[in-house]
């Protein structure tokens, strides 16, 4: 039996995990595994709720990303009533999804990785944080926060408030955009745009530097998986399911997302609450894949908007047009804040946004729905069984996280692999293992329902069990 | 961050130029940690001239441009003590805490971004409320409500120092 590393918990991630690194004998790894460890079972207490409350209740799960859970929330409900939604109502929603693409990609790559790009992975870790990126760049700092304020403060106008807004509701949603606050988009939409490319000059500029990280993050054949449109464009709300694999070729396509359960299954695994969903077609584990931005823009034909895709061709040059290195995430990010800033443009010169005729009424006429929509992290699915009363049976939530767990567990085998030979592990080849994870930009609170700060504690295992060696921060 | 007033930071409101700025933060579904917002409101609702109050789930980094104008900022936050004790005032310095470095963050270290970023930040008071119960749960304990009413009353004598 050979030692064993752990990393515990991750940090700069949204939610509580470990990584704990198996060595053989010789002290070569063995192989890697990301815990997540923590567990709250939202699936569980909403059964016996009234639908109606399920938007409300399950934004709960995150304060990172509830909209995401508000929109596929509010889109089962809708199923359930059989409805379809009034076009002001679906441009809303798409506005407020929009706002948190930009408010949380803002946050992963300003906060939580452009420290580890500036500084360097290996570089002084009392440094490679926001605080050390602030002193260094205050103006990039600045820029970077009123970005994602941006982003947070749309949502705002629409739902009333930052997190949580109880505005999109089954059926539609509450209210319409105001012209002031139309006007204040229009206002703030170019600092954001020139926000944007700064981040993204910044990172070409950085990418020269990263070569072998662009080489063994993540860098491997997968599936690829996202929503598009009826034609194959970038979608975020709704359209249907496309798998493509790595060579670029579709592997399913126009698939209802309803239907999720007849491709996608879900394995688990005793020593994690994350489940691993797969491509059924192709089996556990072999039906691996990925989904959020990068798997987004794997699976578009192009995004439809001129700067955004200027930036995905440039992507494409660097990656391949099906670029499979997750390192790469970072950059699909900014295309997509880009993508994300180009389609509030388009809504917000709209006038349907202004409608009033923003919600329909129904009550239950299906006892089952799915609502899909793309969360920042990746494709998001809310399954509810519900009785005659629309009082809640069963649920299922398949989340964008969950979806990245084969792959982000991969990706710190390849990482390990590529740094580690021995037991003598510095604590920036660590932090080289962490960012792997961070290119997921994964949200383990949503995939888990669980939550917790991120100190950081590595030990150093041997092949008694004993410890060797331990090492914390935070 | 929600203006409990009608008054924020947030689109087409008013700059906290020269404003005390009161933020009360906590998780309102653990029961006493829903503390500070409780007090935020309460403050916003004695429309006090001059006084922007607001609650949160967390303090975040995006707060830094309110702060960054204000004469006076007043945080408000259940604390955990190991025996009942009443609420407290105390000064908050900036300082820099890599620990904390995501989407949250304390009260110094807020106004350590707000410095940096902006090039000034206001003078800080954090008023803590001992937490009694942070379980699962939306509403306070009895006895730490009461103590909110204090607390209201502290940030209120706060606030109207010159």
């Amino acid at each position: 039996m050979g030692q064993q590393i752990m990393i515990d918990p991750v940090t700069r991630i949204e939610g509580h995990a470990k990584i704990t690194i198996q060595l053989d004998d010789s002290g070569q790894v063995n192989g890697a595994r990301l815990h997540v460890v923590e567990f709250r079972g939202f699936e569980k207490f909403c059964e016996g709720r009234p639908l109606w409350e399920m938007p409300g209740i399950t934004a709960r799960i995150c304060g990172i990303c509830p909209v995401s859970h508000l929109l596929a929330s509010a889109k089962t409900g809708d199923a359930i009533m059989a409805v379809g939604i009034p076009p002001a109502a679906d441009k809303l929603r798409r506005l407020m999804n929009l706002a948190q693409i930009t408010q949380s990609h803002a946050l992963s790559f300003f906060h939580l990785s452009s420290p580890d790009l500036i500084f360097g992975m290996e570089s002084d870790a009392a440094k490679r944080n926001v605080f050390g990126l602030i002193e260094a760049d205050p103006a990039l700092a600045r820029a970077g926060i009123r970005l994602r304020q941006f982003g947070q403060e749309v949502i705002e106008l629409l739902g009333g408030r930052k997190l949580h807004p109880a505005w999109p509701v089954p059926g539609g949603v509450r209210s319409p955009l105001t012209d002031e606050g139309r006007s204040w988009i229009g206002e703030r939409l170019p600092e954001a745009f020139q926000t944007v490319r700064l981040a993204i000059d910044l990172l070409k500029r950085l990418s020269v530097g990263f070569a072998r990280e662009t080489e063994v993050y993540g860098n491997f054949p997968t599936l690829f998986m996202g929503l598009v449109t009826p034609d194959g464009r970038w979608e975020h709300y709704d359209g249907h399911i496309r798998f493509v694999d790595s060579a670029g070729a579709i592997v399913a396509d126009k698939l209802n997302a309803a239907h999720y359960r007849e491709y996608i299954g879900e394995a688990v695994e005793p020593w994690t609450y994350l489940k691993f969903p797969y491509y059924k077609p192709l089996g556990y584990p072999a039906g691996i894949y990925r989904v959020g931005p990068l798997a987004r823009l794997n699976v578009c034909s192009h995004v439809g908007t001129p700067l955004a895709d200027a930036e995905l061709a440039e992507l494409r040059q660097m990656g391949g047009r099906i670029a499979t290195s997750s390192f790469l995430y970072h950059y699909a990010r900014l295309v997509e804040i880009v993508a994300a800033l180009e389609a509030t443009q388009i809504l917000i010169d709209d006038p349907d946004v202004l409608s009033t005729r923003c919600r329909a009424s129904a009550g239950i006429n299906s006892l089952h729905g799915v609502g899909c929509s793309e969360a920042p992290r990746g494709t998001l699915f809310h399954d509810y069984h519900v009785d005659e009363y629309g009082m809640v049976e069963k649920m299922n939530l398949v989340i964008a996280t969950g979806q990245n767990n084969l792959a982000m567990n991969r990706t710190i085998e390849q990482i390990a692999r590529s740094y580690i030979s021995g037991p003598a592990i510095p604590e920036g080849v660590l932090n080289r293992i962490e960012h792997g994870i961070r290119c997921y930009d994964p949200c383990l609170s949503c995939s888990t329902h669980a939550a917790g700060r991120m100190p950081m504690m590595v030990q150093l295992v041997g092949p008694d069990g004993g410890l060797l060696d331990e090492v914390r921060r935070g | 961050m929600t203006p409990c007033d009608g008054a924020s930071g947030g689109p087409g409101a008013p700059r906290a130029s020269g404003t005390c700025v009161v933020i009360g933060y906590g998780n309102e579904l653990r029961s006493d940690d829903g503390a500070g917002p409780w007090v935020a409101r309460a403050v916003a609702a004695l429309a006090l001239p001059g006084v922007l109050a607001t609650d949160a789930h967390q303090l975040v980094p995006e707060m830094a441009e309110m702060l960054s104008d204000a004469r006076l900022a007043v945080f408000v936050d259940a604390t955990v003590t190991p025996e009942p004790t009443d609420v407290a005032a105390r000064r908050v310095e900036p300082h820099a805490d890599p620990a904390g470095a995501s989407h949250f963050g304390d009260p110094g270290a807020l106004l350590w971004i707000t410095r940096q970023v902006y090039g000034r930040c206001p003078e800080a008071w954090l008023v803590t409320i001992p937490a009694r119960n942070l379980d699962l749960g939306e509403s306070l304990t009895p006895g730490v409500r009461a103590l909110c009413d204090t607390a209201v009353s502290v940030v209120a004598r706060l606030v109207a120092c010159p």
